[in-house]
């Protein structure tokens, strides 16, 4: 009596519904929670204020200092136009 | 309206001009995919209270990586690589914190371990997702990892030679010897697998 291996499923494209309870593994899928998608774009939506958080404590400083580079170099700009004016007149 | 004959590539696309604010083409993406990514978190890494968790820490991933992907390989395959490494990072986690190894030898005669006749009963009456869930919970890590990967992912020897970090022909013996087991096991607990 000669036995049969059992054939190697994914390997063996032909191997279907032969019985093997490895077949059982295809395509296998899990029921989600009916909460599951809210609570994914609610993770979502946090790690993106975060991330928006984040670019706001790096630019944030950098805009500071640019802001009063700007302020000291417009006064700058307006008190000489003014002590040039004054000289003028 | 998001056309339902859409492929996920095209749907990869809609989701990165939609902007932030609009979740709908990858909440789609992950409708079309959740119950599989769901299923290989469970079963890879054992953790049923922690798998939608690992399944949304994957999409998660996925969204925000979602300028990188180049469309080389299918989505599918894309996700499949993020969803792995989630897996793995986590059983690597375990693994560093204390617990009881169910395999270990010494328990098998505690009182408290025991399975009573009652609960042999009851395995009889286990749907098909549960004797699944029963049999790959009962392989070691060793062998339940890489026949998952083959047989419910489809990945290739190759890749998951790569990804557990083993040579080749060990991930084969691995996997040979996993099937051989599951096999053994469903056989003994529950019969023809087709009889439901």
């Amino acid at each position: 009596m000669t036995t049969r291996n059992p054939p190697e499923t994914v390997d063996d494209p032909r191997a279907i519904n032969t019985g093997d309870p490895i077949e059982v593994l295809r395509n296998l899928e899990e029921p989600v929670s009916e909460s599951f998608m809210a609570a994914l774009d609610r993770k979502i939506q946090r790690r993106l204020l975060a991330t928006d958080m984040g670019r706001l404590t790096w630019y944030g400083p950098i805009l500071v200092v640019l802001e009063t580079i700007s302020m000291i170099f417009s006064i700058g700009g307006r008190q000489r136009q003014s002590t040039e004016g004054a000289k003028d007149e | 309206m998001i056309d339902a004959n859409i492929s996920d590539e095209e749907l990869v696309e809609l989701a990165r001009s939609a902007g932030e604010g609009d979740l709908r083409p990858f909440d789609r993406l992950v409708e079309r995919h959740r119950g599989r990514v769901l299923a290989n978190c469970r079963y890879l890494t054992r953790a049923a209270a922690d798998s939608e968790d690992l399944a949304q820490e994957v999409f998660l991933k996925a969204f925000f990586a979602l300028e990188r992907f180049e469309g080389r390989s299918s989505f599918t395959t894309w996700l499949q690589r993020i969803k792995i490494n989630h897996c793995l990072n986590y059983l690597d986690k375990q693994r560093r914190r204390p617990s009881v190894d169910i395999d270990d030898e010494q328990l098998h005669g505690r009182n408290e371990l025991r399975v009573e006749p009652m609960a042999q009963r009851r395995m009889e009456a286990l749907s098909q997702r549960e004797r699944i869930a029963f049999i790959l919970d009962s392989l070691s890590e060793t062998l339940r990892v890489p026949l998952i990967l083959r047989d419910a992912d489809g990945a290739s020897y190759g890749e998951i030679a790569e990804r557990l970090d083993i040579s080749l022909s060990a991930v084969k013996m691995r996997i040979k010897r996993a099937r051989e087991e599951f096999r053994t096991r469903w056989l003994d607990a529950f019969g023809d697998p087709l009889a439901g």
